[in-house]
């Protein structure tokens, strides 16, 4: 060992860290469905936002808000993957999927589908990354201008500032501050308010309702265009209500709880493309 | 402007003599019933000519006579191809923007749609057909337009303020003239700050070397966008008659003359009186002649015309007291606008008693600075046409005033000209006709108002509804006590539920419409043959076409 060496300041020690004192099995499937799980979350930070003990902490409001994102993140994930295992279009769309092998096993008996471990590389807190996604699993493509497309524009916003939080203790780098269309083209940082923190939610929670209903009304759509709706309720009974259970937040739905109410204009369409269906093979 | 009424026959046309909305007259209609003075008809000028124009005005002071006017000229000209298009229904898709991320985009498209939609009638009024691709071009935007008013959201049309220009550019080089003019009426979606600024993005978007905007605003609640501004961006007109000026009851009586030539009150200096009542407002004014000819009152004409003025000081009032009705947040602010209304209307009759009556006054000047609180109920107020903002007076080293003309309607009905208790309808008119200079109120706002008035002026927000807390701010998202979600209430909806009785009408009107069992606006609009209309009751043709206006116009901007 050489003799040399600057001593500028404490050295380093050996430490290591037992993460299975960090990481606990949890109990899971506890909730209804994605948007549920999301909001029953959020519904937590948004309770330690509002919270006056850290109304002025922009660090700790940063880190609250980092959990929010995180969560909408997370709903991404869980909703992608749950699609093929719903849709019968979508399961065909991506059965070519590399999934990893131990996928089924790990994600058995959770509420989570086994899909989601295709994401276990990946970063949902970007805007293409989500529209890519959603096309490949679910064979669904959100358009630039509508209201899904703009949705995820405004979360795309917040995923720069997650990223001036997550990596540089919330300094506003150049290409955060050109993704943030800032006018100043100087070092900044990210300090949020109180207000500011709830208008990060108010986004995370208008991208989870769109992508909901964005998905949940595709999917019905292309089963009516796709006759896999047949119009008779003992048909599409099953399928149906796995949808509606899939996407709805029970007490906020049109249809006071009863899937049912939600198939008619659905069960008309299905109808009226078998007849036309019919009409051109009879023809 | 006037209205002409050629024809002897005054009983086919009854109906449209008393028709309030230009938009509603037929090219021959409103020819037949327009004369222009020579400052409208400066104004008509300049909206078909080049660069981009704000035509300014409260309700009724004729911003769609003169831009119909402009279409029909253009085409008579042909100096260049003029469209015009009606924005008043763009508050119907306001919902979209509680239920729609692309609200804005959607609101984008369909104030781009309405532009191509318009060329159906240039096409009518010019006889040169559209193409084939004009002609699909504008049946997409139509069917855009009524998918977005029935409440279904349509897939986007993909026009953008470039592609409307191009268009336009094409069909005015086989019209063979070199530019469009853009005669956007009712662009001021009053009440709806998100799309008015979208709109003027768009209003500076168009303006190209062939093609120039013009929009016809209301004073004093426009919101235009960061990147407009007024002057540069485009010229401001004023069109709303000034009645402190030479040559405003000249141009009144020839309205009269025009378009109620039957009105002949027992005193001649009547129709002055009722002229000055309206306060410049052409629309007003036939309402008050309208007033004092359906009293039947042929012995007491005074009292005919007081009245008169009296329910139509009521109205005008009605209309600033329906902004708090419409925008509950800004109900603080009205009920400031009231009390100032009151206070100058006190101060004028104590300052205009024991004048001559050649020397009364009917404006008040606030010196300067005028707090930004207050500023924005004198814009109210200015919108509601309660109030005309004219020339600052200067005083020298004694500061600046801002001077405001008070309605005269609500002057002489609320006594303020101090004329005694026996005065004559004609010196009415002697007080108002050529106002002195001099002669005005020079006050300062906590003179008006009292000290704390700036305290009242504040926004009123509606409380949390789960747990009753404050809102500290107007686009709080979250109640801050509970963390409940706040969601912001559609204006569009409140207005449809709304009762009747918040309707500019006179009260017998309102009483008549209820007892025929109308009591929310939704109703009067969803009953499009005028079910409100019955013999034996006191809503005949001109009051029903008068109720449905007032109801179209209460749910417009």
């Amino acid at each position: 060992m050489s003799s040399l060496g600057l001593k500028l300041h404490t050295p380093e020690e050996s430490v290591t860290i037992n993460f299975a004192d960090v990481i606990r099995s949890v109990p899971d499937g506890k909730s209804a469905n994605p948007i549920s799980d999301y909001f029953e979350v959020t519904e937590k930070l948004k309770k330690k936002l509002i919270g006056s003990e850290h109304k002025d902490d922009a660090e700790i409001l940063g880190l609250l808000t980092l959990g929010v994102i995180s969560a909408a993140e997370f709903y991404v994930r869980n909703i992608v993957a749950s699609v093929p295992h719903l849709c019968p279009i979508a399961q065909r769309h991506c059965e070519l999927i590399v999934v990893p092998s131990g996928s089924f096993s790990y994600y058995a008996g959770s509420s989570y589908p086994h899909l989601v471990s295709c994401f276990d590389h990946e970063s949902f807190a970007d805007a293409a990354k989500i529209r890519a996604h959603s096309v490949k699993f679910t064979g669904l493509k959100i358009g630039d201008g509508s209201s899904v497309g703009i949705a995820l524009e405004e979360f795309n916003k917040l995923c720069e500032l997650r990223h001036c939080l997550v990596h540089a203790r919330g300094y506003v780098g150049l290409k955060a501050s050109s993704g943030l269309k800032l006018d100043s083209r100087r070092p900044a940082k990210v300090l949020l308010t109180q207000a500011s923190a709830l208008d990060v939610l108010k986004v995370c929670h208008n991208l989870v309702r769109a992508l909901n209903s964005f998905l949940a009304n595709g999917l019905a759509e292309r089963w009516v265009e796709r006759g896999v709706l047949s119009g008779e309720w003992e048909k599409d009974d099953i399928l149906f209500k796995a949808l509606v259970q899939l996407f709805w937040i029970k007490g906020e739905d049109g249809y006071g709880g009863v899937a049912y109410r939600a198939y008619s204009p659905y069960r008309k369409a299905a109808l009226a493309r078998a007849a036309a269906v019919l009409a051109k093979v009879g023809a | 402007m006037a209205k002409t009424q050629a024809a002897p026959d005054l009983a086919p046309a009854q109906e449209l003599v008393f028709e309030e909305r230009a938009e509603n007259l037929t090219q021959t209609d409103l020819e037949r019933l327009t004369v222009l003075s020579d400052a409208e008809k400066a104004i008509v000028k300049k909206l078909i000519g080049p660069g981009a124009k704000l035509l300014s005005g409260p309700r009724g002071s004729g911003k769609s006579t003169l831009f119909r006017i402009a279409f029909y000229e253009a085409a008579r000209s042909r100096v260049a191809i003029a469209l015009y298009v009606n924005y008043a229904k763009a508050l119907a898709i306001e919902p979209l923007f509680h239920s729609h991320a692309d609200a804005a985009q959607l609101f984008r498209q369909w104030v781009l749609a309405k532009i191509i939609a318009a060329l159906r009638e240039v096409a009518d009024v010019w006889s040169i057909p559209l193409t084939a691709h004009e002609e699909a071009q504008v049946a997409r935007a139509e069917t855009y337009i009524d998918a977005l008013a029935a409440g279904s959201v349509p897939s986007n049309l993909g026009l953008s303020p470039s592609g409307v220009t191009q268009i336009l550019k094409q069909y005015a080089e086989r019209a063979g003239v070199a530019r469009t003019v853009l005669l956007l009426d009712d662009a001021a979606h009053a009440f709806s700050v998100k799309q008015q600024r979208e709109f003027f993005e768009i209003f500076r978007e168009l303006r190209s070397r062939d093609v120039a905007g013009k929009a016809a605003i209301y004073p004093g609640v426009t919101s235009f966008s960061p990147s407009f501004q007024v002057g540069h961006e485009a010229e401001l007109i004023e069109a709303w008659f000034r009645p402190d000026q030479d040559s405003y009851l000249p141009t009144m009586r020839q309205i009269v003359a025009a378009r109620f030539p039957t009105f002949a009150p027992k005193d001649p200096r009547a129709i002055d009186v009722l002229a000055l009542a309206s306060f410049g407002l052409p629309r007003g004014f036939l309402s008050l002649c309208y007033l004092v000819e359906d009293s039947g009152n042929t012995t007491n004409s005074r009292k005919a015309v007081l009245d008169a003025i009296g329910v139509h000081a009521d109205v005008v009032r009605t209309v600033f007291s329906n902004i708090a009705d419409r925008l509950p947040r800004f109900q603080n602010f009205i009920a400031v606008g009231s009390e100032l209304e009151r206070a100058a209307r006190a101060a004028l009759r104590d300052y205009n008693r024991g004048k001559e009556t050649n020397r009364k006054s009917g404006s008040v000047a606030i010196s300067e600075p005028v707090p930004d609180s207050l500023q924005r109920v004198l814009r109210f107020m200015e919108y509601a046409g309660l109030v005309r903002r004219v020339e600052n007076l200067s005083k020298g080293v004694k500061g600046t005033y801002r001077r405001y003309l008070i309605h005269y309607a609500c002057l002489i009905s609320g006594n303020s000209l101090s004329l005694g208790k026996s005065f004559k309808v004609s010196d009415i008119a002697s007080a108002l006709s050529r106002p002195h200079a001099h002669e005005l109120v020079k006050t300062k706002a906590d003179t008006l108002l009292g000290t704390d008035f700036e305290g009242k002026c504040t926004l009123a927000l509606p409380p949390c509804p789960k747990c009753n807390t404050e809102r500290i701010a107007e686009d709080q998202k979250f109640c801050m006590n509970c963390g409940f979600e706040l969601k912001a209430a559609s204006v569009y909806q409140d207005l449809l539920e709304a009762d009747v009785e918040k309707l500019p009408l006179p009260k017998r009107k309102i009483e008549a419409l209820k007892e025929l069992g109308f009591l929310r606006v939704k109703q009067l609009l969803s009953s499009e043959t005028q079910s409100f209309r019955r013999p034996g009751s006191s809503i005949g043709p001109v009051w029903a076409k008068r109720i449905a206006t007032a109801a179209e116009e209460w749910v417009s901007v």
